[in-house]
């Protein structure tokens, strides 16, 4: 579960902390660093699962660093990123520091600096010498020797280090890293084909039939995906990936249809709201049967509709513990009153020059926080 | 193709970390009356209300609005006893005398299934996770709502097996009445 985020110099995130517990919902006016928040948890999964690496141009990498804009020419101006991310898992308590830096435009970002302790101890640390250009991971062995290895620096060495022996307990956090997902789910830019599997979501669940193709292989998160979407739609039957080309499937779904064959309906064929339904119930069997630990979902209310926001944050809210963790950004009043103003957090800025603030949601008494927020009597002290 | 609500909740929630919605979402969900037809998922519909003082006000406006519109619409009422309250039947008094204050007629009174727990729902789950309970006091607070699911779904299936259940916390029996209640009048 992740517990916290630092950010500095990430867009609005100046000196900026969050921390979570296995459920919360962000809310605020538009502009406040909400979406940057998830942001810069992307990156941090990103990079550290080696998904991604600094400078590249796949669909992935991070080609260049969005710093702070307003005090790019000023004497608090600085070309170097930091991020701390704590995370418990199996009871250990983790910190995962990086620091990555771009001195010019023209110029690739590269990882300065990087981090991983284990409930106080440390796993390995990297920091660019300045001298020799160099890059080391640095780790003790199990005789408390040292030992090290260079390493590209666009790249993260908690993707590449092999966990074994004294940093055993790394994998414990590259599994965990690998389970959270970010996601911005677009109703409308999901592929009705599929090429390939894919094991994780993109950020807008473009390759959704890529991920159900992937995800397919567990039966029990088919039966769970089954069973959810049979309580959203009574009439559902069951779902079949079809063949449409070379190598191309489709998600086809199939529906009774009382005195008749079962109607077929590829997923292109659905509303973009049923899509999303899909989308989001894929979602929660993943978490139900653990593919993902964690999920950040900014914005799952587009799309759905009225009735359907309720039954699904109630059924994801059930699966949470200190293992599966679901925080989400919300404007839509349907969400926020369902999750209850404790797990609310209020994000917001002064102005385009003043960086994200984070606090727990406060509501006027007798107000709903949908109506507060629309009046922006809603704070965050 | 979401269909009609069914059955209305209301419940204390919105305030503080409520679990009451999960459990009784978990809970109506799990049992799956057989009434409810066609179940979409928006059959049950919760109304969080933000303190106990609030859903009495609010349930004889929420009844008007369920028994006008018709059918086998549902209306349940969850809240706690608290300390100010000797049992049950004294807090279902107080919804009672609100209710008969906004013109409901005790015919329509007798409809509402209500549903208290003694101090909290906490003591509730102690029992279905341990199998006993001490409701004159607050039972341990429940820190992951996967715990309260799984506690709501032990219920469910002791009230489809049907069989008595040694030990049950005195506010549980009563709510059970209530809904066998229900369940008789559906049949």
């Amino acid at each position: 579960m992740i517990t916290r985020l630092y950010a500095n110099n990430f867009r609005c995130l100046v000196a900026f902390e969050a921390k979570f517990e296995s459920f919360g919902v962000f809310c605020g006016p538009n502009g406040a660093g909400k979406s940057s928040v998830f942001d810069a948890l992307r990156l941090l999964r990103n990079l550290s699962t080696g998904d991604a690496v600094l400078g590249g141009t796949g669909e992935m990498d991070v080609p260049r660093l969005e710093f702070t804009r307003w005090t790019e020419d000023t004497n608090i101006s600085s070309p170097i990123q930091e991020f701390e991310l704590g995370l418990t898992v199996d009871g250990h308590v983790f910190e995962y520091v990086l620091h990555i830096e771009q001195k010019a435009e023209f110029e690739k970002p590269r990882i300065i600096h990087e981090r991983v302790t284990c409930d106080g101890k440390p796993l390995f640390n990297r920091d660019l010498d300045a001298k020799t250009m160099r890059a080391e991971v640095r780790f003790d062995k199990a005789d408390e020797n040292q030992t090290g290895f260079p390493l590209d620096w666009r790249q993260s060495a908690l993707a590449a280090i092999q966990p074994r022996g004294s940093i055993g307990k790394l994998s414990l956090l590259q599994e965990e890293m690998a389970r959270l997902i970010v996601l911005r789910p677009n109703a409308r830019a999901m592929e009705p084909e599929s090429k390939a599997e894919a094991k994780y979501p993109d950020l807008s669940m473009t390759n959704l039939t890529s991920w159900y193709r992937s995800l397919s292989q567990d039966q029990q998160w088919t039966t769970v995906l089954s069973d959810s979407l049979r309580s959203v739609w009574p009439d559902f039957l069951s779902f079949k990936l079809e063949n449409v080309g070379l190598n191309a499937k489709a998600l086809q779904l199939r529906f009774e249809h009382e005195g008749g064959k079962p109607l077929l309906l590829f997923s292109g064929q659905l509303s973009d709201g049923e899509r999303m339904l899909i989308a989001l119930y894929m979602v929660r069997a993943a978490i139900e049967t653990g593919a993902v630990q964690t999920a950040f979902i900014d914005e799952p209310d587009n799309f759905v509709g009225l009735p359907e926001l309720q039954p699904w944050v109630l059924s994801m809210r059930e699966l949470l513990d200190d293992k599966h963790q679901l925080i989400m950004i919300s404007h839509h009043p349907e969400i926020l009153s369902n999750s209850g103003e404790a797990n609310g957090r209020y994000l917001w800025r002064d102005n385009h020059t003043s960086p994200t603030r984070i606090g727990p949601l406060e509501i006027p008494e007798g107000m709903t926080v949908g109506e507060a927020i629309a009046r922006g009597w809603a704070n965050g002290k | 193709m979401a269909s009609r609500t069914q059955i209305v909740c209301l419940c204390e929630g919105a305030k503080g970390s409520s679990i009451d919605e999960v459990f009784i979402n978990k809970l109506i969900r799990s049992l799956g009356p057989k009434w409810l037809k066609p179940s979409g998922s928006n059959a049950l519909r919760l109304v969080p209300c933000g303190g106990r003082a609030v859903v009495i006000e609010k349930t004889p406006g929420e009844l008007k609005s369920c028994l006008g519109v018709g059918g086998d619409m549902t209306l349940m009422v969850w809240a706690d006893c608290d300390d100010n309250c000797a049992d049950a039947e004294v807090l279902k008094a107080a919804f009672w005398k609100e209710a008969e204050r906004q013109g409901i007629t005790k015919v329509q009174f007798d409809r509402i299934v209500f549903v208290f727990a003694k101090d909290r729902l906490e003591n509730w789950i102690e029992f279905l996770q341990k199998g006993s309970t001490d409701e004159s006091e607050e039972g341990p607070r429940v820190k992951h709502n996967r715990e309260v699911a799984n506690a709501a779904r032990k219920l469910a299936d002791l009230c489809k097996a049907g069989k008595p259940v040694d030990g049950m916390p005195p506010s549980l029996q009563w709510s059970c009445k209530n809904w066998r209640a229900l369940v008789d009048r559906m049949k």
